[in-house]
């Protein structure tokens, strides 16, 4: 996939570009914002990462003008500000997304991944993975396609509510889970709301995870967590 | 924006307030002046012209009886001459029988064919009326007048008329007079008007010249010692304003000082982290870890200040109409954001919230609660108590944020809400409760910290609680 920095910090810009090219993709390194223009029009490219920021024209008036020009490019735009309405303003103008700096690289490869999954046709997306499909915490494996638990490679014994309270757990390990949101997944249907059902399955699935890395955390009135305990 | 009509100056508000009604009252008094002018003038000259109608009539003689009594004239046409007023003006007449018949005069002046107006001060048998006559406009006089003889008599009509030449130079004599009289005197009313209103607005304008001639960064106080007493109210309104920007400006610019001696401090430990990860002091792998943690804190220390200036700048503007949002479910967003810091550090978390609208930007009270959130779990040693409750009471929403951490002691107490009290010393930023004052100010409410003591009177942690007003009635 190729992918067009417009970026106009050179340290900024030659390390972004370094890592995207490690992670596989095909970065065109631009630093002035009416170049820049120019060649997103000569040859566009498959997304275009713009910084707000940039001598000649600013990342929106870029933006801007190639929409004009009829330029579908998806967009990434990077700033420094990050108040509200700068990112309405940058939506509006056309964006895909927006992200503040300073940021992860992990946060930007997701993003760029995430606008190429929803912009761009299956087949010319190569270097785009698949969403993995499979979670790991502690010793647990969790791999999507199947449904399936494993605790060092065997499959974990769970009746289906606590199957399907562990599999929304473990899609974010560390971070807790609303009750509401758990509720509709371990009891899809119900029509009679009872949090109070989660805390039966929660409790055995607390005693279930002994022994898996894994520790069932419970936030009162809130949710649950599943939290990876430390090594040793 | 730009299409705002200026409001008018003082002075043109007063010149026009003054001048005005007096120039539409002379108007109108000059227009009343004129026409009564004109009407005197014409009733005199109707008077003459009336005069030279009976003259003729003396002059008439009536021959045969009865019915057949014929009018018989005698009138030479330079008997009228003594009537005409000046060279100008030239009189004409015509006698008629009453059917019409010419007697005597200009056959080609038009017979009279009206009826005697019921009007004085002349008597019953008089006529006046403006016609044309050989293309000029004249007044015409009508008398019958009964010519009797011995045998007989007859009614003779009898018509004079006279160009109105004289009539309309006079009239245009007093109109000239009338409006130059009147025009002088709108003059001196301008003039006057204009001193006065020139000096009543000096101070003023010697004000705002002063104002703009300060250079800036000029907030003394303004002298303005002649100015007049209805002026005083607005050069101490000024003079107090200035105060408080003076106040703002000290404080913004010891709030640069302290933030950019706030931002060196991890770039200095930045420094050494990255000579020691050089030279070998740590595997490298150690010293990126290390510097990435410095990153995260001036990453969050620069964070925290732009969330202090857009909370200042957010208090200086009007807050948007439709910005009303559930502290109960903001509260819970937060702690779901949050939740991995809780679960870090193995916290005995709750929370109990109830739906409690109140008027402001959600990203305020997501900030406000973040910060408040973040003190709290910052604070508790791992395996402790948090607890967050929202509340309200129908008029006050109320936010509490319970810690089981080292409450705050009495020195700090008084200076906690400043920028950088705390400092890094504590590992945040030091701006959080600054911003949760600020957030707290700007709506309408106010925060406050408490320590929680046991039975033994010892501190077992600290509650945060932010009261604000609660908006509308309806629930969110």
């Amino acid at each position: 996939m190729r992918l067009m920095l417009v970026e106009d910090d050179p340290v900024l810009r030659a390390t972004l570009a370094r890592t995207l090219l490690r992670r596989g993709f095909e970065v065109i390194e631009m630093g002035d914002g009416r170049q820049a223009l120019d060649a997103w029009a000569a040859a566009p490219p498959d997304l275009l990462v713009l910084d707000l920021s940039l001598p000649g024209l600013d990342g929106l008036e870029v933006l801007a003008a190639g929409r004009r020009r009829g330029l579908a490019t998806p967009v990434l735009l990077l700033t420094a500000r990050a108040t509200v309405g700068d990112r309405v303003m940058g939506l509006n103008a056309g964006a895909d997304d927006y992200l503040a700096k300073p940021f992860d690289l992990d946060e930007l490869e997701a993003r760029i991944r995430a606008i190429a999954r929803r912009r761009l046709p299956a087949g010319s997306a190569s270097a785009v993975d698949a969403d993995p499909g499979v979670f790991q915490a502690g010793q647990l494996r969790y791999e999507k396609f199947s449904g399936a638990i494993y605790c060092r490679g065997e499959a974990l014994e769970l009746a289906p509510r606590e199957l399907a309270l562990l599999q929304a757990l473990i899609q974010q390990p560390g971070r807790a889970v609303a009750k509401e949101r758990l509720f509709e997944l371990v009891f899809p249907g119900a029509a009679e709301v009872q949090y109070e059902a989660i805390e039966v399955v929660a409790y055995r699935l607390r005693k279930k995870l002994a022994g898996t890395g894994c520790a069932l955390m419970t936030l009162r009135g809130l949710g649950y967590l599943l939290k990876v305990e430390a090594a040793g | 924006m730009t299409g705002r009509r200026r409001p008018l100056s003082l002075r043109r508000r007063l010149l026009l307030g003054i001048l005005l009604p007096v120039i539409l009252l002379i108007g109108f008094n000059t227009a009343a002046l004129y026409r009564q002018a004109l009407a005197a003038v014409n009733t005199a000259y109707d008077r003459t012209l009336l005069a030279s109608a009976k003259s003729i009539g003396e002059q008439l003689e009536v021959n045969g009886r009865d019915a057949s009594a014929r009018l018989h004239a005698t009138v030479p046409y330079s008997a009228l001459e003594i009537f005409e007023a000046d060279n100008q003006t030239r009189l004409f007449y015509r006698v008629s029988e009453q059917d019409g018949r010419l007697v005597s005069g200009y056959e080609e002046m038009p017979f009279w064919r009206g009826h005697i107006p019921d009007r004085p001060p002349y008597s019953a048998l008089v006529d006046f009326y403006d016609a044309e006559f050989r293309g000029n406009a004249v007044r015409v006089a009508v008398l019958l007048q009964l010519v009797a003889s011995s045998s007989g008599h007859a009614i003779a009509v009898i018509q004079v008329a006279e160009t109105l030449q004289l009539r309309r130079s006079l009239a245009r004599q007093v109109l000239v007079e009338t409006l130059t009289g009147q025009a002088g005197l709108v003059a001196v009313i301008v003039l006057v008007v204009l001193l006065v209103v020139q000096g009543a607005t000096r101070p003023v304008r010697r004000l705002s010249a002063e104002l703009h001639a300060r250079p800036e960064g000029d907030l003394r106080p303004l002298a303005a010692r002649d100015a007049p007493r209805e002026l005083l109210p607005v050069v101490d309104a000024t003079n107090q304003l200035m105060r408080r920007l003076r106040h703002q400006l000290d404080q913004q610019q010891r709030f640069i000082r302290d933030a950019a001696h706030q931002l060196r401090t991890p770039l200095a430990v930045l420094k050494v982290q990255v000579q020691s990860g050089l030279r070998g002091d740590v595997p490298p792998a150690e010293a990126l870890q290390e510097i990435g943690a410095t990153v995260d804190r001036a990453t969050a220390l620069a964070q925290q200040m732009l969330s202090l200036a857009r909370v200042d700048q957010a208090r200086h503007e009007p807050a948007d109409g439709d910005s009303r949002h559930d502290l109960g479910a903001v509260a819970r967003e937060l702690a779901l954001e949050l939740s991995p810091l809780i679960g870090e550090q193995d916290l005995d978390f709750g929370i109990a919230t109830v739906p409690a609208p109140v008027a402001a930007p959600e990203w305020m009270l997501r900030e406000l609660t973040r910060n408040l959130l973040h003190n709290a779990i910052r604070h508790s040693p791992p395996g402790g108590m948090l607890q967050l409750r929202v509340g309200q009471d129908g008029r006050q929403v109320r936010l509490t944020v319970s810690d089981s951490g080292p409450g705050i002691d009495d020195e700090l107490r008084g200076r906690l809400f400043q920028p950088f009290a705390t400092g890094s010393a504590s590992g945040g930023t030091g701006l959080g409760l600054a911003i949760c004052q600020e957030i707290a100010r700007s709506a309408g409410g106010a925060i406050e910290l408490a320590n929680r003591h046991d039975a033994a009177g010892r501190v077992v942690g600290l509650d945060a609680t932010v009261r604000l007003p609660m908006a509308g009635h309806a629930a969110v």
